[in-house]
């Protein structure tokens, strides 16, 4: 079962996987015609740090539309990771692991609170994060009086500009996130209830599986994840901002849905997400090159993510049932 | 009967309709008054440290007037339906001069008119406002802050160079105007080549990533011409880890933007949004409550700060978010930060 599983996985990236090709066969055909270098190490390495942090919300964000539910609070909850670690860090590098530590254990209490709101009252998502959304931006701003707060300590800031073997440190960061929560994910019974609770919430309750408990472990791992990149974000900015999440709630849907994931729930995967975060960032990284107005990145993420949802939606319907079903049996298995 | 009722009804009405029209004045000021002044000031939010320093500016101005006895100043949250009930609720306090300083200037002109009308002065700060009908407008001039950056930079250069361009919000006055003064003296020097212009939502992240990309696109690039050290800072940043040459920069009073300048011994140039906008507007406020006369739109000079001044101003010890240059005041003013 496991294996036909990862068969269809493959199958449904190879059109994402196509798309990526394409892309890099354009980026060096724009290298030819117009002497735009993409593929400069200098550049790659400053991609490679926007696309770590960018991957690690969009892998929370994933986690949450597999089960289906969907995070809009993910935005605040980096602005205020950011505010929160810079404060209580405030420059000294001993003080880094641990309020790192409680940063995250913030993200896991807003995921929480988030969770229960889904699945206890019943909330709808969008309205249960978006309301959680508007509360952490009033409480920061109340807390901070809107000014900038406490210091970067040098050694996150090393974390988060560094390079190791040539590699941008946060691309490590990505790396290790990333294969902690595919293996959660493909290995673990805890990635099977997720796929079996967002294909089908009440036959998945039928076999057994604890449906609120998954759905709300899937909100504390999207707020672990989305602090994390607040606390990020500072060593990459080297100091806090009020508003440094901001975006980073759309585009973290964005990359999941082109990745893959399904809003509805049942389908999506790390690897997907990783293949739509690279999407994006190539398009927009060449875009910027190319001296586009920043402004066209909208235009590019939006026709890129209406375009994958077109497609997506063009399936044959026979197809798409069978997509349904199989995480059903998953659950099962 | 019944029509006796009606008529006495009909005349309570129009009675009732027209003894407020006679009531409300027509724009001409009350009576001089020398002594016991209150003062309004309708604030449009708290949001960051700039606005902190403008609220010190006019509190430390208010207390080098004795004649003023009391001030109230409210706090819209950046909201202008908030603005407009402030603004209401200050009237109810029976101040002698409103301030204020718009959130959304447009949105509030029916608050500002009603205002004038009654006879009570009404300045208004910081941005051009769409009506007629106030005492004073005080505002810098932002056509002249963008010029005088892109002559600095371009002087700077010696007429040429590569230079990229960061601006802050499209569609924002504020970053329209600085651009179009820049765009407008660029122009007289040939030589200055503009590679790349980007709005970066005076967002120092998003800056930095910016400027990230446009290191790699352009080979050489010799100045940074940004409309506010919340570019220029991060900006310098980007070159300083890409190890590129750190080139002349333009900014604003950022105390974070001039210490950077400082500690790695570059010249920028910071021209000052002067936070003491609310000090002048206090000052306008009192001559028209004194009955003196007042003009109706008075333009603050502005003077910036060249690379001697920008190290003699700079604040090492302080906060980055200080703003250098209208920190000259009583220290009991200054704000925490």
């Amino acid at each position: 079962m496991a294996d036909s599983r990862i068969g269809t996985r493959v199958r449904n990236q190879r059109g994402l996987l196509i798309a990526v090709g394409a892309l890099l066969a354009a980026a060096l055909i724009i290298l030819f015609t117009t002497g735009v270098n993409f593929f400069k190490p200098t550049n790659l390495l400053n991609v490679a740090r926007t696309f770590s942090m960018l991957t690690i919300a969009a892998i929370g964000q994933t986690v949450v539309i597999i089960g289906g539910g969907l995070d809009l609070s993910v935005a605040e909850v980096i602005s205020t990771s950011n505010v929160f670690a810079a404060t209580f860090m405030a420059g000294h590098n001993a003080l880094f692991l641990p309020v790192t530590f409680l940063t995250l254990v913030f993200g896991a209490l807003v995921g929480l609170f988030n969770g229960a709101l889904v699945t206890k009252r019943n909330v709808p998502a969008f309205v249960a994060t978006l309301g959680t959304s508007i509360v952490l931006r009033g409480a920061r701003l109340m807390w901070t009086q809107g000014l900038p707060q406490g210091k970067i300590p040098p050694n996150l800031n090393t974390l988060g500009v560094g390079t190791l073997l040539g590699i941008p440190n946060l691309f490590f960061v990505f790396l290790a996130v990333a294969v902690v929560i595919s293996l959660v994910l493909t290995r673990m019974g805890y990635g099977r209830r997720l796929y079996a609770v967002g294909t089908n919430r009440s036959v998945a309750a039928l076999s057994g599986i604890s449906v609120d408990r998954t759905v709300i472990l899937s909100y504390v791992l999207c707020g672990m994840s989305a602090a994390f990149v607040g606390v990020l974000l500072g060593g990459y900015a080297n100091m806090s901002d009020q508003k440094i999440g901001e975006g980073y709630d759309l585009d973290s849907i964005a990359v999941a849905v082109l990745g893959g994931a399904a809003i509805g729930g049942g389908s999506g995967t790390v690897g997907g997400t990783i293949i739509g975060a690279v999407i994006i960032l190539v398009l927009t990284n060449l875009s910027l090159l190319m001296g586009f107005p920043i402004q066209s990145q909208m235009v590019i993420k939006g026709a890129v993510i209406v375009l994958a949802l077109w497609l997506n939606a063009a399936r044959p319907s026979g197809r798409r049932k069978r997509t349904a079903v199989s995480p059903v049996v998953n659950g099962r298995s | 009967m019944r029509r006796s009722i009606r008529l006495i009804v009909a005349v309570l009405l129009v009675a009732g309709l027209a003894i407020p029209a006679f009531a409300s004045g027509t724009g001409e000021k009350a009576g001089p008054k020398k002594d016991g002044i209150v003062i309004g000031f309708s604030n449009a939010g708290m949001g960051d440290s700039w606005r902190q320093f403008l609220v010190a500016n006019f509190n430390a101005e208010v207390a080098r007037h004795p004649e003023i006895k009391q001030v109230y100043i409210t706090n819209a949250d950046e909201k202008p339906e908030k603005q407009l009930a402030d603004i209401d609720d200050l009237l109810v306090k029976k101040v002698d001069a409103l301030i204020v300083y718009p959130t959304v200037a447009d949105a509030i002109i029916p608050a500002i008119e009603k205002v004038y009308d009654k006879g009570v002065p009404v300045i208004v700060f910081g941005g051009t406002i769409g009506t007629e009908k106030l005492t004073s407008l005080v505002l810098q001039d932002l056509l002249e802050f963008g010029r005088a950056q892109a002559k600095w930079l371009a002087e700077e250069l010696k007429g040429k160079g590569k230079i990229v361009m960061l601006s802050g919000i499209a569609g924002n006055t504020t970053a329209e105007d600085r651009l179009a003064g820049a765009r407008e003296v660029f122009k007289q020097y040939p030589g200055i080549q503009i590679l790349d212009h980007q709005y970066c939502d005076w967002s120092p992240p998003k800056a930095k990533s910016i400027m990230e990309a446009m290191i790699q696109a352009f080979p050489e690039i010799d100045g940074i011409w940004a409309d506010s050290g919340l570019m220029s800072w991060p900006a310098l940043q980007a070159l300083k880890e890409a190890g590129r040459p750190l080139v002349p920069t333009t900014g604003d009073q950022l105390n974070g933007y001039t210490k950077f300048l400082v500690a790695n011994n570059l010249r920028g140039y910071a021209y000052p949004m002067t936070t003491q906008l609310s000090g002048e507007a206090v000052k306008q406020a009192l001559k028209a409550v004194k009955g003196e006369k007042v003009d109706k739109k008075v333009f603050i000079k502005i003077t910036g700060y060249g690379p001697d001044q920008i190290s003699k101003l700079t604040k090492p010890d302080l906060s980055d978010w200080w703003w250098i240059g209208d920190d000259a005041m009583p220290a009991s003013f200054l704000p925490k930060l």
